[in-house]
């Protein structure tokens, strides 16, 4: 099946070839050391007399490097390496080979990645010296290089996986980073479970470690575990996608897994919410609710990887018994019970958040458990119900559960806002409570408990899923067609 | 397909196979069985499916239905000892641009897990059998499309597979290289192996084919031994010419009145009908025309024609 690592790693070693093999690799090496290692000589000799400022600005431009080359770098080399073979067909032609997922994925990661490993150990070697000599503890610098290259082996893996899911996927997620870090991190801060994942990166940590003002601590060892445990899901559904694209990255239980991962980090993310203070606008104490309401939805759209699994995979098991299929397997999962396990996975974060009892956050009440074992559940139900009726459709179903998220989600709070401006039919307004019927805000109308006039978000919501669910019994049985 | 004697088990079994498309079926419920020594010939028109279904054998292409089994046991995309079994070459094979030729093929070696001691000389004996040895140094990038269609065919038989699949293999091939492949596919069909060899150049198909399958519409219109098909679809008649004395009239009439014989084409002397291949049945058939004063000059059955059977299976092409 191939050996995982070293030159008999089939994948490496011709990607490594690929890249112009040792003679390449050596010469680059070694002009990198030569211009880095020139520039640091000339620098010194220029001011002799203030030498440890110099290696100690020298240190800090070669950690930036080696973000620079961990970061950057070698993400965009895998991912050229990964989509040029998927765009030649090359891919196909792996696939047809006794060689596992797993073991490309390490090909992937280890085989493109040589340059960038030896500029990287360069670099550490380099800053080794100047942090000797310009001050800085040599244990920071090994300390802080840990926590890079670990954190960088999480994003290599995260990019084999969204260079294997298509061309754009790099794209969005680049889009969302910078969502997540602009704005002062007002975003980033209503994701308690982002921020600690990102925690060695965002609002330059590691830099304070070096120039002495932190050190690598107990959220660093919390948020690498974190880290670790997504980037080995991210590993495993790489190595799945890579092996079929016909199937989803994240399957039902490798789905699942994801869910679970969001809410530890989430509650963990929640917890250390006084340590995660990355951005220096970033509040702690009074937004707990709100973080919590926003990790319960954003797990909500995770949730839909899983859910999206089961429905494809009932679809066609549906499809191969209509056809009577002679290699017909037994009935997979049903969604319903992917929809009953996310939302308790997902209620997790109340309740271990109410176990903490901290004053970072307060007990959940009862009414917001409630709120969100509801909202949880008729969310799930409705996309499972009009993922079923895409899948039939042969719609993509990423686009158009978006456009539904936005529509039941977005769009109740945005009409409340409109009819507040015009000023007029107040007393309905109050008795509709337009938001409720959005889960985000029948959330935010749970931590509220004075609020308690707010019946019609539920109906409207059970109505909704009531509705979807009858239009796709009723198509579902006037038609029974799934996409192969 | 157990006819020939030198068979054993089905190396290859299809029960079933269906392949969609969203809504459109490119695939429809195809079953066969190919045993060692075997080489089928699949011959259809642009569009009839006959690259998804190599692809599908292959295990590249996911089923809506249906199995595809290897020496009994079903291919699925984590049966990775059966890979080893099947080789597939695509039409264009898709090759590492950069690499050299002998680069390219160590990497198959090592992504088989072929044994390291006799991968060089493996390399070496197929780039022979592929004419390709002098340009085993050079890179890919800057061989001709004939000369990666050969690579792709090394590629393939490089881990020595039972089962070889190969998607219009002859395209990219000159005059030369087509006649040296000819006698490839034959060594490999001597040394038992199954073989499914998709090509629209069916003059060749004739000589090294054992089976035929023609596809239509992502079915299978017509499968048998070459000499089946190429007689025709029942597989009990054969075209024969005649070639008269002189013109005689009313001869469509006479033809008319002789059960089981159909007259193709009367132009003047020469004469084509359809009968049957029986020999007593044909020397009978000669007799009576004798008798009845038609000035026989010459007799002689059509030999076996795919091209021929093609055309008369009336099959569209595909827009």
């Amino acid at each position: 099946m191939g050996t995982l690592l070293g030159p008999d790693n089939a994948l490496a070693w011709s990607q490594f070839r690929l890249k112009g093999g040792p003679r390449n690799l050596l010469s680059v090496l070694a002009l990198y050391i030569a211009i880095i290692g020139g520039l640091i000589l000339i620098s010194t000799r220029m001011d002799p007399s203030s030498v440890p400022q110099i290696l100690a600005t020298w240190t800090m431009i070669l950690l930036g490097l080696q973000a620079g080359i961990l970061l950057l770098l070698a993400p965009s080399v895998i991912r050229n390496a990964v989509r040029k073979d998927i765009d030649t067909g090359m891919i196909e032609s792996h696939r047809l080979m006794p060689m596992t997922g797993v073991t490309a994925v390490v090909g992937y990661l280890t085989g493109p990645t040589v340059q960038a490993i030896s500029l990287s150990a360069a670099t550490f070697c380099l800053g080794l010296g100047t942090a000797a000599t310009g001050g800085y503890r040599i244990v920071d610098w090994v300390g802080v290089n840990l926590v890079l290259g670990l954190f960088a082996a999480c994003v290599w893996v995260v990019c084999v996986l969204l260079s294997v899911l298509g061309k754009n996927a790099f794209g969005v997620v680049i889009g969302v980073l910078f969502l997540v870090a602009t704005g002062g991190g007002a975003v980033a801060s209503l994701f308690p479970g982002v921020t600690i994942l990102a925690g060695p990166v965002l609002g330059g940590s590691i830099f304070g470690i070096v120039a002495g003002g932190a050190t690598v601590s107990g959220i660093h060892l919390i948020s690498l575990c974190l880290q670790l445990m997504i980037a080995g899901l991210c590993f495993l559904a790489a190595a799945r996608r890579y092996c079929r694209d016909d199937v989803p990255a994240f399957g039902r239980l490798l789905g699942m897994a994801l869910v679970l991962a969001w809410v530890l980090a989430s509650i963990c993310g929640m917890s250390s919410a006084s340590s995660l203070t990355i951005f220096p606008s970033m509040p702690t104490t009074e937004m707990t609710d709100y973080r919590l309401v926003a990790s319960i939805l954003a797990g909500i759209i995770v949730a839909f990887v899983p859910l999206a699994a089961a429905v494809l995979a009932e679809g066609r098991w549906r499809r191969r018994r209509t056809l009577n299929d002679p290699a017909l397997e037994p009935h997979p999962i049903a969604p319903v019970l992917i929809v009953l396990l996310a939302s308790a996975t997902l209620l997790l974060m109340p309740l271990a958040l109410a176990s903490f009892n901290t004053t970072q956050s307060p007990l959940p009440n009862a009414t917001l458990l409630t709120a969100a074992l509801f909202v949880t559940v008729t969310a799930l139900l409705q996309a499972r119900y009009l993922l079923g009726m895409l899948y039939r459709l042969g719609f993509a179903p990423t686009f158009c559960i978006a456009i539904w998220v936005v529509l039941t989600w977005g769009v109740p709070p945005l009409l409340d806002l409109m009819w507040t401006a015009t000023e007029r039919g107040s007393e309905a307004r109050d008795a509709l409570l337009l938001p409720t019927w959005s889960p985000a805000g029948l959330l935010l109308a749970s931590l509220d408990t004075n609020h308690t006039n707010w019946i019609s978000g539920p109906l409207v919501q059970t109505l909704t899923t009531a509705t979807l669910a009858a239009v796709y019994h009723v198509t579902n049985r006037s038609k029974a067609h799934t996409p192969s | 397909m157990s006819e020939t004697p030198e068979q054993s088990a089905p190396l290859l079994r299809l029960e079933r196979v269906r392949v969609e498309f969203g809504r459109l079926v490119a695939v429809h419920d195809v079953s066969f069985e190919l045993a060692g020594a075997c080489l089928l010939g699949l011959i259809g028109p642009n569009g009839a499916g006959k690259t998804t279904l190599l692809r599908a054998i292959a295990g590249l292409q996911p089923l809506a239905c249906g199995r595809v089994a290897v020496t009994g046991e079903d291919i699925n995309p984590q049966a990775y000892h059966l890979k080893r079994l099947v080789g597939f070459t695509p039409d264009t094979p898709p090759v590492y641009e950069g690499l050299t030729v002998r680069e390219f093929l160590k990497f198959i070696g090592k992504a088989y897990d072929l044994d390291r001691s006799e991968l060089d000389d493996r390399i070496a004996f197929w780039l022979d059998q592929v004419w390709l040895t002098e340009k085993a140094d050079q890179k890919l990038k800057t061989l001709s499309r004939g000369m990666r269609q050969r690579i792709g065919i090394a590629r393939t038989m490089l881990p020595n597979p039972q089962v070889i699949l190969l998607d219009e293999p002859a395209a990219g091939l000159d005059p030369a290289g087509r006649v040296q492949f000819r006698q490839l596919l034959c060594n490999l069909r001597e040394q038992g192996k199954a073989l499914i060899v998709s090509s629209h150049i069916l003059a060749d198909m004739n000589e090294y084919c054992s089976h035929i399958a023609i596809m239509a519409q992502g079915q299978i219109v017509q499968f048998g031994t070459v000499t089946e098909v190429a007689a025709g679809s029942d597989g009990e008649r054969c075209r024969y010419s005649m070639l008269l004395a002189e013109h005689v009239a009313g001869l469509a009439d006479l033809f008319a009145d002789i059960p089981d014989l159909t007259a193709v084409a009367i132009n003047g002397e020469r004469v084509t009908i359809e009968y049957s291949q029986d020999r007593q049945k044909v020397a009978a058939l000669i007799a009576q025309l004798v008798r009845r004063n038609v000035p026989i000059a010459a007799f002689w059955p059509h030999r076996a024609d795919l091209e021929e059977a093609y055309l008369r299976a009336g099959i569209r092409q595909v827009d």
